[in-house]
């Protein structure tokens, strides 16, 4: 193990896999930065590139690439409101209000950090996993997926701000979006009028760019201006490099939730199926719910950018783990790297464990590096990318609405898309608008869908017995644990507040 | 609109559409329409509580006295007019991606939206405009080869 360990380091050091390292990083940032395009279009545009290359290249480039795509992401999140991709969208939710108040420099600093952080400690646990990975992705049948999905489903609770019921309301919406398309256990069109691009369900990307980035245009519009309200045009002092790092310094003062939330982006890149937005907002929800002040959240809460970031860049470890390990890809992106093993002469399984270990090395340790390189890449460009912020209004949208539009047709290549994002624009304005909490819409589509499917599927297997498997049972006992913690935290400061 | 009538026009749409969804549901068969009655039914549930809580505010603030009303009223007529104008300009971006595809709507669109929302200088609205078209054409039509949405006349003529 010491011996293939140690070969995987020395084999990526050579001038050729470095350089190549150094190439991805720019692109991948650039596939997650650009709404619409995405690690896995980058993915399937650069493997025809790796056509003779040996592994160890082919790997620095092709998974050095996709591991920082989320890094790329999380800046026109914070700068417009417009995540770059969807697992991104939960950093928008604290990262946008925090370049609002002035804070942009320091929100990219910590999302920064906490990716890289999160890769790192990714990468680190895959390596740890390799010799015990078997019965730990063996223990997850569909009745853990969905008591999972059920547990991050509650968390809509958390992050509804003052209003249950309007939380309630968009939460529901989201859920109600998420049965759109073809009905997983009988094949019926729900809701699909007539449109054929509605039959695999409601576009991710449609959606979040309407529900966020199109309902902030509209309302940047309206209020006139720039999207950093720091007072003057020149105060531009949050956006300096020493704002940066504090940004950098804040993921360090928040290590135990960077931590935590690295090993919920391990855990659930691990489980086949779960995808990388329920990492990040199952992160994102766990900060919320473990907050001193989770009041904050949704107002600039710098937690809230640390969550949802290291959780994004560190499930990239855990679904290299099912994918080297069994042939299973954790996740579409690793379907598509799935291509590239078989194009650079390998094939994953666990015989791949024994013969090629030196090469699983070496990818935990592109992870490691790759992550490392992309931080320090990013932050050296992000002071006088923050400045952005300032760009007057009619400047930005229509650039912005431009993006938008693009992002939104290329996901599915069809225009329908773009009337999705519309309405859904709409709809998000009308939200920010009255004090309706947008977050939960997001959860409700993301993990709705899943939790259909994962219910329909155990309930075949096992009936109601469902609830009764071990592993589902704890989960339960988290989920009950998670609504009533919360409540009886507010009944305590309510009875607090009247006795004083 | 004020905005006691906006939110309260706005808790009703939510309450149609949760309403909608759940007349919808009841045509389909026992087994799909599980799942969509889950959802629907505490969605009306919810948003109509969120109605009566809006109309009772709405109708208690109708009651008291207020003594700025004229000059919030001329405030929200700067807000009504300001939304008209952006939701009128991003329909008719979607009107010319319709009509004459990516490629043709973006400069023109720039073009108009500099020049006449944004009030800006002729330089600057044709440099902005060449700029931002030529870097979308390179890295999305030169670079990447992604098929782009080219418009209906494009696939009229074709």
């Amino acid at each position: 193990m010491i011996e293939a360990m140690i070969s995987g380091f020395v084999q990526l050091w050579a001038w050729k896999p470095i350089l190549l390292m150094v190439l991805a990083i720019p692109i991948g940032c650039f596939f997650g930065a650009v709404p619409g395009l995405g690690g896995n279009l980058g993915l399937a545009l650069c493997i025809p590139f790796a056509f003779g290359m040996d592994p160890i290249c082919g790997f620095a480039f092709l998974l050095g690439m996709h591991a920082v795509v989320h890094t790329g992401g999380a800046i026109p999140g914070i700068m417009f409101g417009t995540p770059g991709t969807g697992p991104n969208a939960a950093t928008v939710i604290d990262g946008f209000p925090m370049a609002q108040k002035g804070e942009a420099g320091r929100a990219i600093g910590a999302a920064l950090m906490a990716s890289g952080m999160g890769g790192i400690l990714g990468a680190f646990l895959l390596a740890l996993m390799i010799p015990v990975v078997r019965p730990v992705v063996l223990a997850f049948s569909p009745a853990e997926f969905f008591m999972m999905c059920i547990f991050g489903i509650t968390l809509i609770s958390l992050i509804s701000g003052n209003s249950l019921v309007k939380g309630l309301i968009v939460g529901l919406f989201g859920l109600a979006l998420a049965l759109v398309g073809m009905d997983p256990k009988t094949g019926i069109l729900r809701f699909g009028f007539g449109q054929t691009f509605l039959w695999d369900g409601v576009d991710l990307v449609a959606v979040v760019v309407g529900i966020f980035a199109l309902s902030e245009m509209i309302d940047l519009a309206v209020k006139g201006g720039a999207i950093a309200k720091t007072g003057t045009d020149a105060d531009t002092s949050g956006y300096g490099f020493e704002n940066v790092m504090q940004g950098i310094k804040d993921t360090f003062r928040h290590w135990w939730l960077l931590i935590r939330c690295s090993f919920i982006g391990i855990f659930i890149g691990m489980v086949p199926g779960l995808g990388g937005d329920a990492a990040s907002w199952i992160a994102y929800g766990h900060a919320a719910q473990t907050s001193k002040n989770p009041g904050q959240f949704g107002k600039g809460a710098v937690e809230g950018v640390i969550a949802p970031e290291s959780a994004n860049n560190s499930k990239e470890g855990g679904s290299l783990l099912p994918t080297v390990a069994f042939g299973v890809p954790g996740s579409s992106g690793m379907a598509i790297l799935l291509g590239a093993f078989m194009i650079l002469g390998l094939a994953p399984g666990p015989k791949m464990l024994v013969d090629e270990l030196d090469i699983v090395w070496a990818m935990v340790w592109i992870l490691v590096i790759t992550n490392i390189f992309a931080v320090a890449m990013m932050i050296a460009v992000t002071g006088p990318m923050s400045k952005l912020s300032f760009v007057r209004g009619s400047v930005i949208i229509p650039f912005v609405l431009i993006l938008v539009f693009l992002g939104s047709y290329l996901s599915i290549g069809h225009w329908g898309n773009l009337l999705v994002t519309i309405i859904l624009g709409f709809l998000g304005y009308g939200m920010k608008k009255y004090g309706y909490p947008r977050p939960p819409l997001i959860i409700g589509i993301v993990l709705g869908h899943l939790a259909e499917v994962e219910l329909h599927k155990a309930y075949t297997l096992w009936g109601m017995g469902l609830f009764m498997r071990p592993l589902t049972m704890v989960l339960l006992v988290l989920t009950i644990l998670s609504i009533t913690i919360p409540i009886i935290k507010w009944y305590r400061k309510d009875k607090g507040v009247h006795a004083a | 609109m004020t905005k006691g009538k906006g939110k309260l026009v706005f808790s009703l749409v939510m309450l149609i559409i949760f309403a909608g969804m759940l007349v919808m549901s009841m045509g389909y068969s026992q087994k799909a329409r599980f799942v969509p009655l889950v959802v629907s039914i505490p969605g009306v549930i919810v948003s109509t509580v969120q109605l009566l809580i809006e109309l009772r505010s709405f109708f208690n603030q109708r009651l008291k006295a207020v003594p700025d009303s004229e000059k919030r009223r001329v405030k929200d007529e700067q807000v009504a007019r300001s939304e008209k104008m952006i939701v009128g300009w991003i329909l008719f971006l979607l009107a010319l991606i319709f009509i004459v595809g990516f490629w043709v709507a973006v400069p023109v669109f720039l073009l108009l939206f500099f020049r006449i929302y944004g009030k800006e200088s002729w330089t600057f609205t044709i440099v902005g405009t060449a700029c931002s078209w030529g870097v979308i054409f390179v890295i999305f039509q030169v670079l990447l080869k992604v098929p782009i949405y080219e418009g209906l006349l494009e696939i009229g003529f074709m």
